[in-house]
């Protein structure tokens, strides 16, 4: 086990230089810098802009830019973003911080819907609650997420201009409430926040991981071994809980390696939509000012998080799986 | 009459100790005994704050712009006339080059210390500070030679201007003062990168000293900034009444960095003023008002903004067929005679906006000459002197030709990101097929366009025909242009936006006209007489045509019942409106409850 991780992890170095210099070529190739913009300013001199272009190092040749680049991130260093003129990992935290509150609240709610809706509707087929949850898997998987917000969002501010109620209209918090709250309160506060789009986010999911669940559940529970069991006298939870479950879990526990990029990448429009401060509104912002250290930092972090997310989930497979044996 | 009795009284008051500063009643709607105190402003920005520190700020809007109290002198939003502020009084010499300003007595930093003339000496200090990198670093340069402050004694500063020039008010009214007891320890012992390092976002809002109404409670990143009242300004800002200002206990500026989710948190009613950016997001608000959902008040085209679109073309020394053809007025007559502003006001813009056809940004009307419009949309015009530029034949597929065969085609570049200029575009370009000229459109990011633009003296990077841009910002004094616009020679260092010819060569007499009377205007303290020269300037503009005007949008603004305090009606424009608090003077807004 061990040689196969040492190999694996050997990979991550051309995989990760390749990411991250097709990301600053990208970033780079796109026309102007993050002065650009003050050009259209008649009241800001042309030597003034190059003064800043010489102060932020954008006056060097590409490649030097890059090492230079790469030379800090692997001493820790993620550089510095132009517009808040703060250490990139600083102004990183919070919006991290903030998209895992979505992506952590959308994942429990993700494995403790999909997993019963899967396991009911295997073990009762093509009954009505079974056609029902069908019909809104389909429903759910056909519309798309930053859509059906804007439905959510619509259908809350209908509900506070008619009956007065104080829905949470985006943002992380509102801005009804006094300053200087007990820090349950506060907590209750974004959690309300965040639930209307953690659900959403996670509605596509739960529908595909169900209906993905309820397919592997009964193809295992027409398997030889869980009749076996059954004509053993093993009573019918524990075929299911114990027997089928286990089996049909395999490939979802595969997917755990993906939450880790997911929980870097964050809730993607979702976040916009909701006007959620995380990492996607920021990397927007960045991409929009070219301020390169920020986006470089969450694409090689989240190059790095989704080949530890992959090994883990290779490995949690070889735990899980006594099929699966790597060397 | 008024006001000049209220100016003299404001200078004899500057005399007398600790005197403050009254806010003329003309600058509210409200009377004085109308007004409640207290309460919270909750306003919407449309992106995340990046610091506190006023030498590193390059955004708009930025913190540190709203915690300020404001300059010497200020700008009366009514009359536009200049008085004084933070100086008591002042005096100018007889050359008008040297201004000796009193300093206020009785004004405090939000921490209770005395602001005094060291402030603006240590504000002079580090915004011409080269390594620190300001913004505000160009502004104290006249088309480069340097403004300089010197203070005479505690109470009393000297700035002396290279030379006369009616911008030196304007430029007065934004010397502001910056904590000395703060900045200069640090400046002292870590130079230039310890200011920079300064008042980040993430600073304890204890630590940052303002002069301003407001001073900073808390920052939460990405959610909002909270203001709160400086309990120092109300002792020398005083309303007509002579009531302790500001009113308000503190401002929340919630960040909501998308356009629609801003009108969803105003028709929710959980903020309290709003500028609706185009027809629909007014529609609504319009919608929900007269359905009583929101009860406030609404006014749709208050004024047009201070900026412009325009289409330049490329008259560089190149000596191409395009360039020459470019370079020949009547070229560009016949162009502005195929622009359909009116379509582009009704298509594009929605009705909400108007025809431009001078630099001059529609919203200073005093300023804007009469008799522009003489190459206004008229298509037969064009043709004609269209013909007379020897274009007679027509190509098969309907193009305009002359005997040499060269085609009357070009490519109309504007960004990518910007729909309005897109949509006028599309526009121009409907019109010139009418008349058989061929415009392609090309529609490239912006950054690119300004390489394209800016590039100099390469030439073949230089290569467009024809360019839709904008322009945004001036002051009010000599609202015509700017240096950069307008010079034609020793580029780089002015005339980098003097977009139609950046061969470093004033190749047209009307450039030079120009140049001429736009510094004679800026000499001209007589208002009549600069506002004579400024017509004289529209009118060479209008006839030579260098840049073609199109329109002009226009601005909404929206509050709800509990926000008051805003401008007297004819007041209210995009020049006396702030992005935060709309039309109003935040210090006199207060919350009706």
């Amino acid at each position: 086990m061990l040689p196969y991780i040492f190999r694996r992890v050997l990979y991550f170095i051309p995989t990760f230089l390749l990411a991250t210099l097709l990301a600053f070529l990208i970033v780079q190739l796109a026309p102007g810098d993050f002065l650009s913009q003050l050009k259209e300013n008649p009241s800001v001199r042309p030597e003034t802009v190059e003064r800043l272009r010489q102060e932020f190092g954008l006056d060097k040749p590409l490649f030097v830019q890059y090492f230079l680049w790469l030379k800090n991130f692997l001493s820790g260093n993620l550089g510095i973003s132009f517009q808040y003129k703060r250490p990139v990992s600083e102004v990183l935290v919070g919006p991290f911080v903030n998209s895992m509150i979505l992506v952590l609240i959308g994942t429990a709610l993700h494995y403790a819907v999909s997993i019963p809706i899967g396991v009911y509707s295997a073990v009762r087929p093509y009954s009505t609650g079974d056609k029902v949850f069908t019909f809104f898997s389909y429903l759910f998987l056909g519309i798309p997420s930053f859509f059906f917000a804007l439905l959510v969002i619509w259908g809350m501010l209908k509900l506070q201009q008619n009956f007065g109620w104080d829905m949470p209209l985006g943002n992380k918090t509102s801005s009804r409430l006094p300053p200087d709250l007990p820090w349950w309160r506060s907590a209750w506060d974004i959690f309300i926040h965040a639930l209307a789009p953690s659900i959403i986010l996670v509605l596509r999911g739960i529908s595909s991981e169900s209906r993905f669940l309820r397919g592997q559940m009964l193809e295992v529970l027409g398997q030889d071994y869980v009749r076996t069991a059954r004509a053993k006298g093993v009573t019918e939870n524990k075929v299911v809980y114990k027997h089928a479950l286990r089996t049909a879990l395999i490939p979802l526990i595969a997917g755990l390696g993906g939450l880790l990029p997911a929980l870097i990448s964050g809730a993607g429009f979702l976040e916009v939509v909701f006007n959620w401060p995380g990492l996607t509104p920021l990397q927007l912002t960045a991409l929009n000012n070219q301020d390169i250290y920020i986006l470089q930092a969450v694409t090689a972090i989240a190059t790095l998080l989704y080949l530890v997310g992959n090994l883990v989930s290779d490995l949690l497979l070889s735990v899980i799986d006594p099929r699966i044996r790597y060397h | 009459m008024k006001k000049a009795l209220f100016v003299a009284m404001a200078m004899t008051l500057g005399s007398s100790l600790a005197a403050p500063f009254v806010y003329p009643a003309a600058w509210t709607t409200n009377k004085p005994g109308d007004v409640q105190t207290g309460g919270t402003l909750r306003t919407v920005n449309l992106q995340d704050f990046k610091t506190l520190n006023p030498f590193v700020s390059k955004e708009s809007p930025n913190l540190p712009a709203y915690m300020t109290a404001g300059g010497l002198l200020g700008q009366d939003p009514i009359t536009d006339e200049y008085y004084p502020y933070m100086a008591s009084s002042y005096t100018q010499s007889a050359d008008k080059k040297t201004f000796t300003f009193n300093v206020r007595p009785g004004m405090k930093w939000s921490d209770g210390k005395p602001i005094t003339a060291d402030d603006w000496i240590t504000s002079y200090t580090l915004y011409t500070n080269k390594d620190i990198g300001s913004n505000g670093y160009d502004g104290f340069f006249i088309n480069d030679q340097p403004i300089k402050v010197s203070k005479v004694d505690n109470d009393t500063i000297k700035v002396v201007f290279p030379k006369a020039d009616v911008t030196a008010l304007e430029f007065l009214t934004g010397f502001e003062p910056e904590p000395t007891h703060v900045f200069m320890p640090v400046f002292k012992s870590k130079g230039a990168d310890g200011i920079k390092n300064m008042w980040t976002i993430s600073t304890d809002p204890k630590d940052i000293v303002v002069s301003g109404s407001f001073m900073l409670d808390r920052y939460q990143r990405g959610e909002r900034a909270v203001l709160k009242k400086n309990p120092y300004f109300g002792e020398w800002n005083k309303d007509s009444a002579g009531k302790a200002l500001p009113y308000l206990d503190g401002i929340q500026i919630n960040v909501v960095p998308d356009a629609n989710a801003q009108l969803t948190q105003f028709l929710a009613g959980n903020i309290d003023v709003y500028s609706p950016g185009d027809r629909d997001k007014l529609a609504q608000v319009k919608a929900a008002m007269d359905s009583k959902k929101i009860s406030g008040v609404l006014i749709p085209n208050a004024s047009a903004r201070a900026s412009s679109d325009f289409v330049v073309f490329n008259m560089d020394d190149s000596n191409t067929f395009k360039t020459k053809l470019f370079s020949n007025p009547k070229f560009r007559q016949a162009f502005s005679m195929i622009v359909n502003r009116d379509a582009m006001v009704d298509l594009t813009l929605g009705g909400l906006g108007q025809p431009t056809y001078t630099g001059v940004y529609p919203v200073y009307k005093d300023w804007v000459a009469t008799g522009v419009d003489k190459y206004k949309y008229n298509p037969a015009g064009a043709i004609k002197l269209l013909n007379e530029l020897g274009f007679t034949k027509k190509a098969p597929d309907g193009v305009l030709m002359d005997r040499n065969g060269n085609r009357l085609e070009f490519t109309l570049i504007t960004n990518a990101e910007n729909t309005r200029r897109q949509g006028f575009a599309k526009i121009i370009q409907d019109e010139a097929k009418k008349i058989g000229m061929k415009v392609n459109t090309s529609f490239i990011a912006f950054n690119q366009m300004t390489d394209m633009l800016d590039a100099k003296p390469d030439f073949s990077r230089r290569g467009f025909d024809a360019i839709l841009i904008g322009l945004v910002g001036g002051g009010k004094v000599f609202p015509v242009s700017g240096p950069n616009v307008i010079q034609c020679t020793n580029l780089p260092d002015g005339g980098n936006l003097h977009m139609f010819n950046q061969s470093n060569k004033c190749r047209f007499p009307f450039e030079t006209q120009t140049i001429n009377l736009y510094w004679k205007g800026r000499s001209e303290f007589n208002l009549a007489k600069r506002k004579a020269i400024a017509d004289q300037i529209q009118k060479v503009e209008a006839e030579e045509q260098p840049y073609t005007q199109l329109a002009a949008q226009t601005v909404h603004f929206a509050w709800t019942d509990r926000t008051q305090g805003e401008l007297p009606r004819a007041a209210i424009n995009s020049l006396n409106a702030s992005t935060l608090y709309g039309p109003r003077m935040i210090d006199l807004t207060w919350i009706k409850r």
